[in-house]
């Protein structure tokens, strides 16, 4: 008895859950749609359910509320009053109330709802006095509505017949629930006589009707009903529309109820049944005579059924409610924890629904049973995890079994195909943990809602996207970031609607959040047209704060100024409107959404509005990584956080700067930490053997901690072969990991750690390795967190070593060295590389005559050396190739190599006239080698006509005089060349100065200018043009391979026209021929 | 009468028993994934079919010093706070777990011994200190004295004394 009832309790909490959250979205819809009938039933049958569980369950104060509630909608229904906007106010708290009941049973009595009441009670008042306006809920009297009470029984008593028990299904659910071969019956079942006394529960006797058929509808009525104290003694009629094959006769038997309670309905009654809600007991055998009334059948008499509820809450039940008006029990009584919900035609749809979309009509009557069923998220936890397991098993079984695979016939084609299933079964089960975005959008139309009418704002909240799916444990780690970026943008960024007026907008701000798939990620983004965020407060609320230098934030971009506003601490200490409005807690949506493996992106036009965007990855439970090792210990990187890798060897030395470990990566101090310095690595014995660290160092010199050992011997870390460096992002900074080896890209099954572990902010989590043996995730942010370092510091180094290393670095070049035959050797500027991967070669695809490779969802075209340009072909197709592909290119296309050599740095001269041929920029003579340098722009051309078809150079171009004033003779030589072929006159000079002397001697229509240069710099060179007389009309443009925005807005400070990098040959001679055509030089 | 079982353990000659219903196995597979920064209690992670143990060195935790790991090593993995929960004789018990999978590791286990309740004794008054408190009770048995433990104290991470090791 007592499982059961706790079965049944259990389900109506979901069901009424389920009914409650319904009701939120169709109450606001309610104040658009006065007159739409269908959402208006929808809401009452929702209210009317849960008071009518609540009611079975002996929960006083739900079933009073919602019964006032209940009463209220049924005036709207009857059109004897029209929901206003105080009234909508009213009827959501007091779903909150109930909300909030539903959420503590046990204490739902002391859950205060006298004031919804009250005020629900005074719309009601009002609407009887045959008004439709609500007046201002103020100072009726209370006595007023307990006047009301006689003369509403009244009421509700004369229009008994209309709206006591009846089923709510329509013809179309009628004829598909009862297909041919198939009877309907209208079923009445007395709870005390039917049930109890047989000694049955209800549980049993649904389960007897489902074996037997389907119920279609079912409707709970109190019989001999008087008043509520009486009403819980009262016998039960529970009344089912019931579809089986079976006979009158077996129905008789198997349901055991007598016959005069089962009533046949023959298909010509339907209408009838559909009209009038239900048709009278007629016993079967008199089934001919249809008496279009519903009418409840006398009660059994002498039955004196104990409530079904414990005996302790009956009392509770007894005390009566204080304004009893009509019978309860009218309408679509459906006890949510009873019937089995899709079962019931007519039910309120659970599936969630926008206010303003099309509620789907009941007709279509959705008999979902077979469809969905409820199951743990814990069974689901379970059963990724097993997931997981057996991904790992199978990687054990496939590497075990590749070496023998082969002398087993039939043994491949089963690995195979347990490798497929294993896939395929991992990704259904993260399927079934996905989850729409509803449920986390859902509840913002609300928010919106009463906050923008507290602060008499309008605003226009529009969804998007809403069925985009998301790993649950993302879904629920997104509900505090989005409800406060949604509630900033309504409290902060839209304006009252006449500031909004008087800027020349539409009064209705607007908020849009709107969700969608992108690059395997899931984009969120909050769009507002509000006032947008001002740059220049939130800098001086930097400096202010200290975070930054008067001359630093200068300096700043709009939209690096914007980003400081996820900066902790940023005025969070007072009210934010003087920041226009973002800011409080930006810190924390970045790094909640961060710890998520996820990011936050902001945009913003002063006065037009602003986007926060978020990218989240699909699932967290599995995630690409980079696993490596330090002393001999594995360790995963997530590969969302690292950027590059960099080895270290003679060419790229750890150098100290203020006692800090750096490299220099690209002329940029990149600050290093040591993984096994950081976490204080051993040898793995140590800690097995339970020796204490400090003893330990005595013993072994090469393992104990770092600074020591590093003074002692500083080259001995350097030259270990194999150090690398994982270049990782940690926020807006990036570090250097060292670590001794690199060992794969996996897919990791993240496990969370346990609270024990908590503390060590250095990991993410930890997982399972191919072998069964555990290795750590490290935490990029962490890790920079606990090293403590100091990017600021660096920052400020970096300055200061500045030009001079940079000028250095600018000499030589760093080269890819690749082969596609074995004999020729070829080279690229690394500069010009986006990226070099490995490929198998049976990954790629044919189409058209082309060969295609699918690289991270997207389609790159591959070419081959030999295809395009005089070289040899490789004598045989290796299993594997390289792909390197360019970038500063408008279509990339990757480029075949069979073998990589080296990346190498040298200071290179090159030979133009030795080896030549289409696709040839040139030779050199690498390590003692003949080593051909690839032209990309001319391959590309060659290789696809269409799209890199060179237009001739127009005539703007030709003849110009150019002056090229560039240090490093490999790109001047290839500058120059692209300069002649559009038929410019050049004139070069190896630096600044020089450059100078010749513009002051000569006339040139355009100067070219590199930025780094000895001596004078491209700057300081721009900046004497336009201080001169004579040249300040002179087109500048920049050739730089610094990309990085600052350096920019420098230039353009100087004087600079225009910023081109350096080989982007189509795009500089757009830039030529628009400044020459623009400014005519004269 | 109540009667309980231990399960019994030694860490060198001391002898400890656990209550037998909050222990879910005895793991003999010490291959245990150390974890730096840790508490210095914490010995590592130990992969027990698919699921992440954190391993507990119990000598640490009672003071009694780290543990060697040797041939009859043997880790007890106590019941998670949930799986407790979930079992029926969840009333009878007056202590509790971790809501992570936890594993004591110990240097040798002993019998599963059966004692009346009325024969546990409050520890000893002058074993109140810091790791007194982790402590249940005493048993007098033949072999010996044999000390059972309260899980739910040494579990606490919060309390834990000098719980970091950095």
């Amino acid at each position: 008895m007592s499982k059961n009832d706790a079965e049944l309790l259990e389900l109506f909490i979901q069901e009424t859950r389920e009914h409650l959250a319904q009701l939120e979205p169709d109450l606001m819809a309610l104040e658009q749609e006065k007159g739409n009938p269908e959402l208006v039933n929808r809401i009452f049958r929702a209210v009317h359910s849960i008071k009518g569980s609540a009611g079975f369950f002996g929960i006083r104060a739900m079933n009073d509320l919602s019964h006032v509630m209940e009463d209220c909608i049924s005036r709207i229904r009857d059109g004897l009053v029209t929901p206003v906007r105080d009234m909508v106010d009213t009827l959501l708290a007091g779903k909150d109330k109930l909300a909030q009941m539903l959420d503590n049973l046990d204490h739902s009595e002391e859950v205060d709802f006298s004031a919804e009441k009250s005020m629900l009670k005074r719309f009601m008042d009002v609407s009887k006095n045959g008004r439709t306006e609500c007046a201002p809920p103020g100072e009726k009297a209370e006595g007023h509505s307990t006047d009301s009470a006689p003369s509403e029984r009244a009421a509700a008593a004369a229009s008994l017949g209309s709206t006591s028990a009846r089923f709510h299904v329509t013809l179309d659910a009628l004829q598909r629930g009862v297909p041919k071969g198939r009877f309907l019956y209208q079923v009445e079942l007395r709870l005390a006589e039917d049930v109890e006394k047989k000694n049955k529960t209800i549980p049993d006797t649904l389960k007897t009707f489902s074996s037997l058929g389907r119920i279609l509808d079912s409707t709970v009525e109190l019989l001999e009903f008087q008043d509520l104290k009486s009403c819980l003694d009262c016998e039960l009629s529970w009344t089912f529309l019931f579809s089986t094959v079976l006979e009158s006769e077996l129905v008789l038997m198997g349901l055991e109820v007598p016959e005069e309670r089962v009533r046949k309905i023959l298909p010509s009654e339907y209408p009838l049944l559909v009209e009038t809600g239900m048709l009278a007991p007629v016993s079967l055998s008199t089934s001919e005579l249809p008496v279009p009334v519903a009418i409840a059948p006398p009660a059994a008499p002498g039955a004196q059924p104990r409530p079904l509820g414990e005996s302790g809450r009956a009392g509770k039940g007894k005390s009566p409610l204080p304004a009893a008006k009509g019978p309860p029990a009218h309408g679509n009584v459906t006890p949510a924890g009873v019937v089995p919900k899709a079962a019931a035609v007519g039910l309120p749809d659970s599936s969630p629904r926008r206010p303003g979309q099309a509620a789907p009509l009941p007709q279509t009557g959705r008999a979902t049973t077979e469809d969905t069923i409820r199951v743990r998220v814990a069974i689901l936890d379970d059963l990724m995890n097993l997931a997981g397991e057996m991904v790992l098993g199978r990687n054990q079984l496939l590497r075990m079994a590749a070496s023998d695979a082969k002398d087993i016939p039939g043994l491949p084609a089963l690995l195979q195909s347990i490798n497929l299933v294993t896939s395929e079964l991992q990704e259904k089960v993260m399927h079934t943990r996905m989850q729409p975005l509803d449920s986390v959008f859902s509840k913002f139309p609300r928010i919106v809602r009463d906050m923008s009418h507290k602060l008499g704002k309008e605003i226009d909240l529009k969804l998007g996207g809403e069925e985009v799916e998301l790993d649950k444990s993302i879904i629920e780690g997104l509900s505090d970031p989005l409800t406060h970026l949604i509630r900033n943008c309504v409290d902060h960024a839209i304006e009252t609607p006449e500031i909004r007026e008087q800027a020349g907008k539409n009064r209705i701000g607007s908020i849009r959040l709107s969700a969608y798939h992108e690059g395997g990620q899931v984009h969120i983004e909050v769009t507002d047209d509000g006032r947008g965020i001002d740059a220049e407060k939130i800098k001086r609320k930097a400096v202010e704060k200290g975070f930054l230098t008067q001359e630093d934030a200068a300096k700043l971009h709009d939209r690096e100024a914007l980003s400081l506003i996820f900066l902790p601490g940023l005025s969070t200490a007072e009210k934010i409107t003087d920041v226009s409005g973002r800011g409080v807690g930006m810190d924390v949506v970045k790094s909640n959404i961060e710890k998520m493996g996820g990011s936050v992106d902001l945009e913003s036009e002063m006065g037009k509005g602003a986007c926060v965007r978020l990218r989240l990855p699909l699932t967290l439970a599995i995630i690409p990584s980079m696993v490596m090792t330090a002393q001999g210990r594995r360790f995963a990187v997530p590969q969302v956080s690292l950027e590059e890798l960099v080895r270290i060897n003679e060419r790229v030395k750890i150098e100290k700067v203020r006692q800090a470990d750096v490299i220099r990566l690209r002329g940029k101090l990149l600050p290093l930490v040591n993984l096994k310095d950081l976490l204080g690595l051993h040898s793995p014995e140590a800690r097995a053997e339970g020796v204490p660290t400090l003893q330990e160092v005595g013993m072994k010199p090469e393992f104990r901690s770092s600074e020591k050992s590093e003074i002692q011997n500083p080259k001995s870390k350097i030259e270990e072969a194999g150090t690398y460096v994982l270049v990782l992002k940690a926020g807006t900074h990036r570090y250097g990991l060292v670590v001794d080896q690199l060992i794969d890209t996996e897919e990791i099954v993240v496990k969370p750690l346990s609270n024990y572990l908590k503390q060590c902010k250095c990991y993410a989590g930890a997982t399972i390795m191919g072998d069964g043996k555990v290795a750590m995730i490290l935490d990029a942010a962490g890790v920079a967190e606990f090293a403590k370092l100091r990017f600021a510091d660096l920052e400020h180094e970096e300055v200061k070593l500045g030009m001079h290393s940079r000028a250095k670095a600018c000499e030589s070049q760093p080269l890819v060295v690749f082969r596609n035959a074995s004999q020729e050797i070829f080279a690229l500027n690394l500069a010009m590389v986006s990226r070099i991967e490995k490929v198998k070669t049976s990954q790629i695809e044919h189409v058209g005559g082309r060969e295609y490779l699918t690289i991270r969802n997207e389609s790159l075209r591959i070419i081959r050396l030999h295809d395009f340009m005089p070289v040899a072909r490789p004598e045989h197709e290796p299993d594997s190739i390289y792909i390197i592909t360019p970038k500063l290119v408008r279509h990339p296309m990757g480029i075949v190599a069979t073998q990589i050599d080296d990346v190498i740095d040298l200071p290179v001269t090159l030979d133009r006239n030795s080896v030549t041929g289409p696709g040839i920029l040139g030779s050199a003579v690498i390590n003692d080698k003949l080593t051909v340098f690839i032209d990309i722009y001319e391959l590309f051309e060659a290789a696809d006509p269409e799209i890199y078809g060179w237009k001739k150079a127009g005539e703007a171009l030709s003849g110009k005089r150019i002056l090229l004033a560039e240090d490093t003779a490999f790109f001047r030589t290839i500058e120059a060349e692209y300069l002649d072929e559009f038929g410019c006159q050049v004139d070069v000079a190896p630096d600044g100065m020089q450059a100078w002397e010749k513009l002051n001697k000569n006339s040139y229509d355009i100067l070219l200018t590199d930025i780094e240069m000895p001596g004078m710099d491209g700057f300081e060179l721009a900046q004497r043009v336009r201080a001169s007389e004579k040249l300040k009309k002179l087109p500048v443009v920049a050739l730089t391979a610094l990309t990085s925005s600052i350096s920019r807005e420098k230039g353009f400070q100087a004087g600079v026209d225009a910023y081109e990098t350096k080989l982007d040959k189509e795009h500089l001679r757009d830039t030529m021929e628009r400044l020459l055509t623009r400014a005519p030089p004269g | 009468m109540a009667e309980r079982q231990f399960i019994t353990f030694y860490l060198d000659n001391d002898f400890f028993g656990i209550d037998i219903l909050l222990v879910r196995e005895i793991n003999r597979h010490l291959d245990v994934t150390p974890v730096e920064l840790a508490p210095d209690y914490v010995r590592g992670l130990l992969n027990l079919r698919g699921q992440i143990v954190t391993v507990i060195d119990l000598g640490v935790r009672l003071g009694l010093g780290p543990r060697k790991i040797g041939p009859n090593s043997s880790c007890i993995i106590l019941k998670t706070s949930s799986e407790l929960a979930r079992s029926s004789a969840i009333h009878l018990l007056r202590d509790s777990t971790a809501s992570d999978l936890v594993g004591l590791l110990v240097d040798y286990i002993g019998d599963v011994v059966a004692v009346d309740a009325l024969e546990i004794e409050p520890p000893p008054a002058h074993s109140t200190g810091v790791r007194g408190r982790f402590l249940e009770g005493v048993v007098k048995l033949d072999k010996g004295l044999l000390v059972t433990l309260k899980t739910s104290e040494f579990l606490s991470a919060t309390a834990a004394p000098g719980a970091a090791s950095v």
